[in-house]
């Protein structure tokens, strides 16, 4: 038996968060043929929201209505930044695209025009963001009305309370209530979990149960809120089944992590990647990547003893920050191991983070990353490409902060967009 | 205004303060114990946890060698619970003076400790981690002592015996007559209220802060500032306690304590008390000049670091901070016309005791009352809600105690919200505002890898849902519970405690936008 197997591709993308498997569905959609390696774990820390861009000037700590406009005011300020690089018409198309993806792969999204919508967070803050999951976007109309609202908690649940949510918000909406519940063969359990949770409720035989234990508390009420706990593969029959037997509007906010509607999304992106003929390989290391000759890379993979060779036309890479291992820092400097791309970052360790973690203007190191040019090729100090067919997307680009200008899928998203654009034009 | 009157007002909770109130109480004296933060908030929780076998000052000052043997010994006996007794190890590395490291056991035979030479191998195989450059090496008498529970269990016995503890509680000034202070006016910081006290005897024991009283009273003291950073390693990379076997000096102590170690400190003048915090740059330094004695301290993962001032009592001629008297200093301030007004600064953790009984002894004097020291005798009782800053004490309750209304609050650490609930309970009986990091301080809460991450918001969740947080309350005090826990991140951000930093970034700016608020 051979200890050795080689696969070829157009593309590869070595990242599996959200640009990595945007990329991997743009790719795929356009009949190139895409090998994609990652740890899709992340996804379990996804809110489901996608942002575009929430906030700027980062310093105002204030949401933006309209990010589109604020876009433009971003690019001129920012020059460097990903939008920067791309035409605001692509950005709108990839997005349309990815929401569109979505909605097919049953998980439906709204946007409010092209503003942002202030959706509830677990802690009773507001976020802002463009397009919002179905289930989570009812939140934002009983805020909006300051309709009759009940929230339930669940017994067990640690990191969604209803009672923090509602005291932060009920100067500003009398008309809402909270209620504990106990979710029906848990009641043994110290402990349950998001996962758990939505994996039942998947389930019509105890969705029916639930909602009899659900149902007494459906008084003088317009909206029923809860954890995001409505299902992960059949979600979308279970949200339209409980609005429809409990005759309210219902809404999902998000918990902290576990996250059930980050773990839909990539539910749907595994179950279209599979059906585009992508090959995944999760939880898998990178040995070693090398550039032949005739500008292929050979990719060497670890297949627990087993070793696997992608042979590669191109190559994304999105791998992300340092949660994700796409950059990674010592006592020095920050570097990134795949390629060893230049880091452009502060001069040193003492300037990587502001004395106060809150701080206005958010910490340098967010900021630091691959510097590209406008077709996402990473580039030299001197601006020049380092690889004719190497680009890099996602967090791990520099010059913006997604956390703090709440822009994370859009800067995914768009740059997916531009860079496979682009390889595809090399091949 | 609110108008109390006790015996004696004691001025700063760290083991001081707190040694004193239990003292005091033990002698049946009921006092005030007024805190600006909270318990250990200074230097008290900003060392090693380093109970002295005096090895360390042989040398140089026998006595305070044989103090530290006594005081150690006292401690070890009374109160086990707070102590970790395995000993420690001298050890000296290539370069080293070797006149110095031929003296120690004459040293410390001199100051009556006890000290055995060890051979390399034996050392190396007692803590397999040590230098490879190991040129000599001591056993002495080291231990660790968990400095938050030491100093938790003497108050909560000093309030069991009538004594009152009020935290954020800042003394603003003194009103004086006739060579006394009369009334005290402390002000609760979170309320904003005034308190007035009227004390017959007023204790300052708020360390590197005991002049800044002093001189509310018109009664001079002159402190120097020593500041000193420590890092805590996500293991426990020793047994026992490591001492570089030299003149003390810089990062050169090694400290386990319970699932960790501790390694420190530097040894930096500053002139004032504001903005006390770790920095890039002293962290560079101890990961240097610890390496040399445990060279996985470069390389080993760290949680945090924190920084406390050592307030030195000023002496003529001084050249080098660690020539400055860390012995204690005892003022008694009739000499500055405040007849009712002592002052005690400086000294060491481990001789807490005995500065506790030498002003409690001043004390007593002053009320006329005859009544001997007890704490020689009187074994530190422990608490229900004193016993959680103990790491092994959260996993072995929930392994242990099955209750299907509990849930685990920290993950880290193992921390479920029966226990939080005696801990909230506790801080509730004289305090209706229960803080994260007042919670914090009596727990392992943010202690572990996460460092808030999870555990601070499911515990103010638990406050809410405890009728004990209102409206924002839970975010304001959420985001004090992680900018206290950054200031010890921030210098040692690198590797897996980067990669949480970014994720509790991305939580709770990226998500839940706690940045938004002021």
């Amino acid at each position: 038996m051979s200890n050795t197997e080689t696969l070829n591709s157009d593309i590869t993308i070595i990242g599996s968060g959200m640009a990595g498997m945007t990329a991997a569905f743009f790719a795929a959609k356009r009949g190139l043929s895409t090998i994609q390696i990652g740890h899709p774990t992340c996804f379990s820390l996804y809110s489901g929201f996608l942002d575009l861009l929430g906030v700027f000037p980062t310093e105002t700590q204030k949401p933006v209505d309209d990010p589109w406009k604020a876009m433009d005011m971003l690019i001129q300020t920012v020059p460097k930044h990903p939008y920067a690089f791309i035409p605001k018409q692509d950005i709108r198309t990839a997005f349309d695209m990815m929401l569109s993806f979505f909605e097919s792969e049953g998980l439906s999204y709204v946007c409010h025009g092209d503003a942002n919508a202030q959706i509830i967070t677990p802690m009773g803050t507001l976020k802002p963001t463009y397009a919002i999951p179905i289930a989570a976007d009812n939140s934002y109309s009983a805020f909006q009305k300051k309709a009759p609202t009940l929230l339930l908690d669940v017994y067990g649940l640690k990191d969604f309370h209803a009672k923090q949510i509602f005291e932060v918000l009920r100067s500003t909406w009398p008309d809402l209530r909270i209620q504990h519940s106990v979710f029906p063969e848990t009641e043994h359990l110290r402990e349950v979990y998001p996962e758990h949770l939505a994996n039942l409720m998947d389930m019509p035989s105890y969705r029916e149960k639930w909602i009899s234990t659900v149902k007494p508390y459906i008084k003088n009420i317009d909206y029923l809120g809860l954890p995001s706990i409505l299902g992960i593969r059949n979600h979308h029959s279970v949200f339209s089944d409980i609005q429809a037997q409990l005759g309210v509007h219902v809404f999902e906010i998000p918990t902290r992590p576990i996250s059930i509607p980050g773990i839909r999304m990539r539910h749907c992106f595994e179950h279209r990647l599979s059906a585009l003929d992508v090959k995944q390989f999760f939880q898998q290391k990178v040995t070693q990547v090398s550039e032949e000759s005739n500008g292929n890379f050979l990719i060497k993979l670890d297949q627990s003893g087993k070793e696997l060779t992608i042979q590669t036309r191109t190559l994304i890479l999105a791998t992300g920050r340092f949660m994700s291992g796409g950059l990674r820092a010592d006592y020095q400097t920050i570097h990134e191991p795949v390629f060893h791309f230049p880091i452009c970052q502060p001069n040193n360790r003492n300037l990587w983070h502001e004395k106060a973690f809150f701080a206005s203007e958010g910490h340098a190191i967010n900021k630091a990353g691959i510097e590209v040019n406008r077709v996402f090729q990473p580039i030299s100090e001197s601006g020049k490409p380092i690889k004719e067919k190497v680009c890099a997307i996602g967090s791990i680009l520099a010059n913006h902060d997604w956390m703090r200008m709440k822009s994370g899928s859009g800067v995914s998203i768009a740059s997916a967009y531009a860079a496979v654009n682009f390889l595809a034009s090399k091949l | 205004m609110n108008t109390l009157s006790t015996q004696v007002l004691i001025i700063g909770g760290g083991a001081t303060g707190t040694g004193i109130a239990r003292d005091l109480a033990l002698r049946g004296i009921k006092c005030i114990l007024a805190e600006q933060k909270d318990l250990n908030a200074g230097a008290s929780g900003a060392n090693h946890g380093l109970l002295h076998s005096g090895a360390r000052y042989a040398s140089d000052d026998a006595e305070t060698a044989s103090e530290c043997k006594e005081e150690g010994d006292i401690l070890k006996r009374l109160a086990p619970e707070c102590v970790d007794s395995k000993g420690g190890i001298f050890v000296a590395v290539e370069g080293d003076n070797e006149e110095y490291i031929a003296n120690f056991d004459s040293f410390c035979k001199r100051a009556g400790l006890p000290c055995r030479r060890l051979d390399i191998q034996e050392a190396r195989e007692m803590e397999p981690l040590l230098s490879p450059n190991m040129i000599a090496a001591y056993e002495t008498e080291d231990a660790s002592v968990d400095p938050f529970k030491l100093s938790a269990e003497n108050m909560h016995h000093a309030q069991d015996l009538g004594s009152t503890l009020l935290r954020h509680t800042q003394v603003v000034g003194f009103n004086k007559s006739n060579n006394r202070i009369q009334t005290a006016q402390l002000l609760d910081m979170r309320t904003g209220k005034t308190i007035l006290v009227e004390p017959e005897i007023v204790v300052n024991a708020s360390g590197a802060w005991a002049g800044i009283i002093a001189a509310q009273a018109a009664a001079p003291i002159e402190l120097l500032f020593s500041k000193g950073t420590l890092m805590i390693t996500a293991e426990r990379l020793t047994q026992r306690v490591i001492n570089r076997l030299r003149k003390a000096s810089d990062a050169d102590i090694l400290v386990p304590g319970g699932a960790v170690s501790v390694i420190g400190t530097t040894s930096i003048r500053i002139s004032t008390l504001d903005d006390i915090r770790p920095t890039v740059e002293e962290v560079n330094f101890i990961l240097e000049e610890g390496s040399q004695m445990v060279p996985s301290l470069k390389t080993t993962r760290y949680i945090r670091a924190y920084a406390g001032v050592r307030p030195l009592v000023k002496t003529k001629a001084v050249t080098d901070d660690r020539s400055v008297s860390r012995g204690f200093a005892l003022i008694d301030h009739s000499s500055d016309n405040v007849d009712n007004f002592v002052s005690i600064t400086g000294g060491k953790l481990t001789t807490f005791r005995l500065m506790a009984e030498k002003t409690s002894d001043m004390v007593c004097k002053k009320l006329n009352i005859k009544a001997p020291c007890k704490t020689k005798e009187v074994p530190l009782p422990t608490s229900h809600a004193g016993q959680w800053t103990e790491p092994a004490k959260g996993p072995k309750q929930w392994i242990m105690g099955y209750n299907p209304t509990d849930s685990l609050l920290c993950d880290c650490e193992m921390v479920s919200k029966i226990a939080f609930d005696h801990i909230i309970d506790a801080i509730k009986e004289q305090d209706p505002m229960p803080d994260l990091i007042g919670i914090g301080i009596r727990s392992r809460m943010g202690k572990g890898p996460c460092q808030g991450c999870f555990c601070s918001a499911r515990i103010a969740g638990r406050l809410y849902e405890r009728d004990m947080l209102h409206h924002d309350q839970g975010i304001q005090e959420i985001r004090a519970f992680l900018e206290e826990r950054w200031r010890g991140l921030r210098p040692i951000l690198i590797g897996e405690q980067l990669m949480q930093a970014e994720m509790t970034e991305a939580l709770y700016c990226g998500f839940m936008c706690l940045e938004f608020l002021k």
